[in-house]
């Protein structure tokens, strides 16, 4: 059907014109219904609630954020893999060389999320600064630990802190008035001695044969001493690991195992055994953290009672709390979905949002500034949430420092509470191993 | 009986028999077709390998030579298998690790013998074989577990050591001790794998071998040690060099259960650190590289044992 | 007459203490399986209250909680599907390499021989990312062939190793007698190797059975989605130094110990002591 001529000619321009036309304008409204998109999600089980061990998709904040979402958002997928705690960093690195990895990866805020900085879409340019302004903890994922650096992903949730836990009915039945706890590591020793003479066989489980109980315990006793900045200073290099505060922290903590009043066995016992441990009864104080405020709740109920690990004596910042984000959420660089993941990020970042993440683990305060503490009913998430909102907070040693530091750490705090190394010793080693792996 | 062994030798020698090839065309052609055949029989086996490994040794050969974050990378030549000979954590691990070989004659001799007593098929033989593989049925982890429980302070084992009016023993608080543990776990673990393996040596002992002894007289001792040890070499170098790798290569997961590598880093075991380094964030190469140095280690002990304890090839 | 009946009563001494020693050995590997078995049937408190001791009540909770949440009937298969097929080819490639090695000498062989052991003796660690990026690049992450490609070629190494020193064995009388009767290759090995290897094949069928059955790494690593998982994976996820649910942990162990064990049993059947009777020694 050849026209021909001129006419033809610009007949047939002005009909491939509306043809185009036509389908541009097709695909403007088109787009108004938008291709379908599955976002791919990586969850290390820290989004997903475990029931008897195995994943409760119905009561896992993930899956409730997933659900909402898609409801908003018809056109959108988001597919959720729960990777294997063990073996989700070697996923994740291997995946992602290979380029065929998740959307949005969740996992462990600081060291963790850092050294897969090569992989992580630096996330400032997608928030403007009143956005990022109501999210606290943004410190903790920023790439070097540097404020001005680049932002690896979005923490979520205020975190862990590091508390002592113990059994009011001990407390009660030696006369001990806990509305004043201890205020400093040489009254809360002192506290543990005295029930050892009123007769309590253990006064603290321990549990410390992987060397954790040491981090938590340096990194409040150092926080205490150095405030705030304690390590991001000692990872940049600011000052030294190898310091007197250290040295009187990890004296300190040596007490714990030096004064009669843990368990025999509490530098072998191992961690599988630490909180079962508590709830048996094995122990009238634990120090362990925010992450078993749900399960102490459940097993002790209104019997448990809680106050922050304190500080050595003469401390410039008595009151800090050790501990701080756990959970952080990025987008890869590789993704092929980014401006669908930053949507479904931004939602996640959203006040309610975390006010349900929240209310379901009942493990962590939000991190949000419009925060809705009343979603908090577990009453010892509240007493944490409350000295969080009101307190300064050190992030420990090894949620900064890289992994085979972290491993030196916990080893050589399984070996000072034995006695074989010496806390000067420990230290040395520490700095030597920060300046190899940096 | 033997020429023909002769004759399939012959060619593949070389050209020495190049001159006498004419006169036997029609057996040389017999052997290369027999040549033929079992290299195509073998071909099957090494395609499948060749293709799932070759690029990935490659890759790892390659990276061994870098500095790598496993997207930006740095050419640095040596400078990794240097570092390694020179960190004194490896040497520490090193030492653990041979430490640890002390385990392979231990789990060679309980398989050996178990082996031995099921051979004589007493009355329920097949039973006890099942038993005494289910250690090795199974995993790491939950046997790292068993022993962990039953060594603690409070443990059964120190239970008994009380009973029997001895102090209790803080096992896993030494480095010695810890590591002794460990190896009564792997022998534990380990000596029913054997076990099965030398019995089915034992099996394939032409049962004629034994009447002839009979005859001669021979007595027990004398038919372990002239027919079954001998019968059996292939299958005990197999068990001393499965051993042996599994020594440097697949410890952690088993360890880390008991003892978290510790106290301190004296049951750290090689693979382990091959493992941190692979996945390093900021140095993947270091993995590489003490993977490599490690391979030559466990290829050395392999040609010495198999030198030591095979007939060569037994042809 | 008395020799013989001195022979038999010499050997029910020797019975009887072998049975006595036997009997010592299987105890020790008994009690912590009864052990396990006992725990994965008692509830999570009466075994925080005493982890020795005899249980309190008996009961089927934890298996019922693994057999609801875990999806282990697609797990199972999959299971069956993967090791099965991977079984399978490596015996079958093994085995036809291990008996030419073993029994017919060519250019190369001597190469291919120790490139097998070569390859085993690399410690695998190193390989986990290059073998997912060469995967990856063929689409086969998240894909049940995928696994089984790293199984068979990761089992053919071992395999071909352990079988040829099973061939080795299998007397070059028998097989120059059936060549000289016009026995070709595959007549040779199916007639005549492989019933005389029948208990090396077996064990190695067992042994890398269990090997895969057991395995982990790469069983998350290839297959991340839940849909796609393996039995052991699935289950050990709940495992592990940190875990406080023992009992669950001893009920997932079980299962996963099982069908070892009964495969175990069955091919008991299937050893054969010895050469067959009938080809003669000369």
């Amino acid at each position: 059907m050849m026209i021909k001529g001129r006419i033809g000619k610009a007949i047939s321009i002005i009909c491939a014109g509306a043809l185009v036309f036509a389908v541009s304008g097709y695909a403007t409204s088109a787009s108004a219904a938008p291709k379908k998109v599955t976002l791919k999600v990586w969850d290390p089980g820290l989004m997903g609630h475990l029931k008897d061990g195995a994943l409760d998709t119905k009561n896992s904040f993930i899956y409730k954020a997933k659900m909402a979402y898609e409801k908003l958002n018809p056109h959108v997928t988001i597919d959720i893999s729960e990777i294997d705690g063990g073996v989700s960093d070697t996923q994740f690195k291997a995946a992602s060389i290979a380029k065929n990895g998740p959307d949005i990866k969740i996992g462990f805020a600081g060291g963790n999320t850092l050294s897969f900085a090569a992989f992580l879409e630096p996330l400032d340019k997608y928030f403007t600064k009143t956005e990022l302004a109501l999210i606290k903890g943004t410190g903790t994922v920023r790439q070097g630990y540097d404020p001005t650096g680049p932002l690896l992903a979005m923490p979520y949730g205020a975190g862990s802190y590091f508390y002592v836990f113990y059994d009011k009915r001990v407390m009660a039945a030696n006369n001990i008035d806990m509305t004043n706890p201890p205020k400093t590591w040489e009254a809360f020793i002192a506290l543990a001695k005295k029930l050892k003479s009123a007769g309590v066989e253990t006064p603290i489980w321990e549990t410390n044969l992987e060397g954790y109980t040491g981090a938590w315990v340096i990194a409040s006793l150092v926080g205490g001493q150095l405030g705030p900045n304690a390590f991001y200073d000692m990872f940049t290099g600011k000052t030294k690991i190898d310091s007197a505060a250290m040295i009187k922290a990890y004296e300190g903590y040596q007490k714990l195992y030096t004064s009669g009043v843990t368990n025999a066995d509490a530098t072998t016992a191992g961690q599988g055994d630490r909180l079962n441990g508590f709830l048996a009864g094995k122990g009238a104080m634990i120090i362990d953290g925010g992450w078993d405020n749900d399960p102490i709740f459940k097993a002790l109920g209104g019997n448990a009672g809680t106050f922050a690990i304190p500080q050595l004596s003469g401390s410039k910042y008595p009151k800090i709390l050790a501990g701080g984000t756990n959970v952080a959420v990025s987008v890869t660089k590789y993704s092929k979905n980014k401006a669908e993941a930053i949507k479904f990020l931004k939602y996640l970042m959203q006040s309610k949002t975390i006010d349900t993440y929240v209310k379901i683990t009942q493990t962590e305060p939000s991190n949000h500034v419009n925060a809705d503490s009343s979603v908090i009913v577990n009453p010892l998430l509240k007493l944490q949430a409350k000295d969080v909102a009101k307190n300064p907070q050190v992030y420990p040693f090894d949620n900064i420092m890289p992994g085979p530091t972290n491993d030196l750490f916990y080893k050589l705090n399984a070996s000072v509470a034995l006695g074989q190394t010496t806390p000067a010793d420990a230290v040395k080693q520490l700095q030597a191993s920060l300046n190899e792996n940096k | 009986m033997t020429s023909p062994a002769v004759v399939e030798v012959g060619p593949s020698r070389g050209p020495t028999f190049a001159g006498g090839r004419k006169s036997r065309s029609s057996r040389g052609s017999l052997t290369r077709q027999k040549q033929r055949i079992g290299f195509f029989a073998t071909l099957p086996a090494f395609i499948v390998v060749a293709s799932l490994l070759f690029y990935p040794i490659g890759y790892a050969i390659w990276i061994s030579f870098l500095k790598t974050d496993g997207v930006t990378s740095k050419f640095i030549g040596f400078k990794n298998y240097v570092d390694i000979f020179a960190a004194p954590l490896v040497h520490q691990v090193f030492l653990t690790n041979l430490k640890f070989l002390v385990a392979i004659p231990v789990v060679i001799f309980a398989g050996l013998f178990t082996a031995v007593l099921l051979y004589q098929e007493v009355w329920g033989w097949r039973f006890f074989r099942i038993v005494f593989f289910l250690p090795s049925v199974l995993s790491a982890s939950v046997i790292g577990l068993m022993f962990r429980s039953a060594f603690t302070l409070n443990g059964p084992i120190n239970s008994a050591l009380i009973s029997l009016g001895l102090t209790p023993i803080n096992f896993f608080a030494r480095a010695n001790m810890a590591i002794l543990v460990v190896v009564l776990a792997l022998i534990w673990a380990g000596f029913g794998y054997a076990m099965m393996i030398l019995l089915s040596g034992l099996m394939a002992i032409d049962s004629d071998l034994f009447a002839a002894a009979e005859v001669d007289g021979a007595g027990w001792w004398q038919r372990f040690w002239y027919i079954i040890i001998p019968s059996i070499r292939q299958q005990l170098a197999f068990v001393s060099i499965i051993n042996t790798l599994y020594t440097f290569t697949s410890l952690f997961g088993f360890i880390f259960v008991m003892t978290a590598g510790g106290p301190l880093y004296s049951t750290t075991t090689l693979d382990y650190l091959v493992y941190q380094k692979a996945f390093s964030a900021y140095d993947m190469g270091q993995g590489s590289a003490l993977a490599i140095i490690i391979f030559g280690v466990i290829a050395t002990l392999t040609v010495a044992q198999s030198k030591y304890l095979r007939n060569d090839d037994g042809r | 007459m008395t020799t013989v009946a001195k022979m038999r009563k010499f050997k029910w001494r020797t019975n009887t203490i072998v049975l006595l020693a036997l009997l010592s050995v299987a105890i020790t590997t008994l009690y912590p399986l009864f052990y396990v078995v006992m725990t994965s049937s008692r509830t999570l408190e009466d075994y925080n209250k005493n982890a020795y001791g005899l249980p309190k009540f008996f009961t089927l909770d934890s298996y019922r909680i693994l057999i609801n949440n875990y999806s282990l009937d697609t797990a199972a298969r999959n299971t069956i599907i993967v090791v099965g097929l991977s079984l399978a080819t490596s015996l079958i490639f093994s085995s036809l390499a291990g008996f030419a090695l073993a029994k017919y000498d060519f250019p190369g062989s001597k190469a291919i021989n120790w490139s097998f052991i070569a390859v085993m003796l690399l410690p695998s660690q190193i390989l986990i990312i290059p073998i997912y990026l060469l995967l990856s690049k063929f689409s086969l992450v998240g894909h049940l062939p995928g696994l089984m490609f790293v199984y068979i070629g990761t089992n053919i190494p071992f395999g071909v190793f352990f079988l040829k020193a099973t061939f080795s064995a299998v007397p070059d009388t028998i097989l120059d007698a059936a060549r000289i009767d016009g026995a070709g290759f595959f007549t040779s090995f199916f007639k005549i190797a492989v019933p005389n290897a029948a208990a090396g094949i077996t064990t190695l069928a067992v042994l890398q059975f269990l090997g895969m059955w057991n395995e982990l790494l790469y069983a998350y690593l290839i297959l991340p989605d839940q849909e796609m998982r393996l039995l052991t994976p699935a289950l050990a996820s709940i495992g592990g130094r940190y875990t406080t649910n023992q009992p669950l942990v001893a009920a997932a162990l079980c299962i996963t110990a099982t069908p070892t064990l009964i495969l175990l049993a069955m091919s008991s059947k299937y050893l054969v002591r010895g050469v067959p009777t009938g080809t003669g020694s000369s």
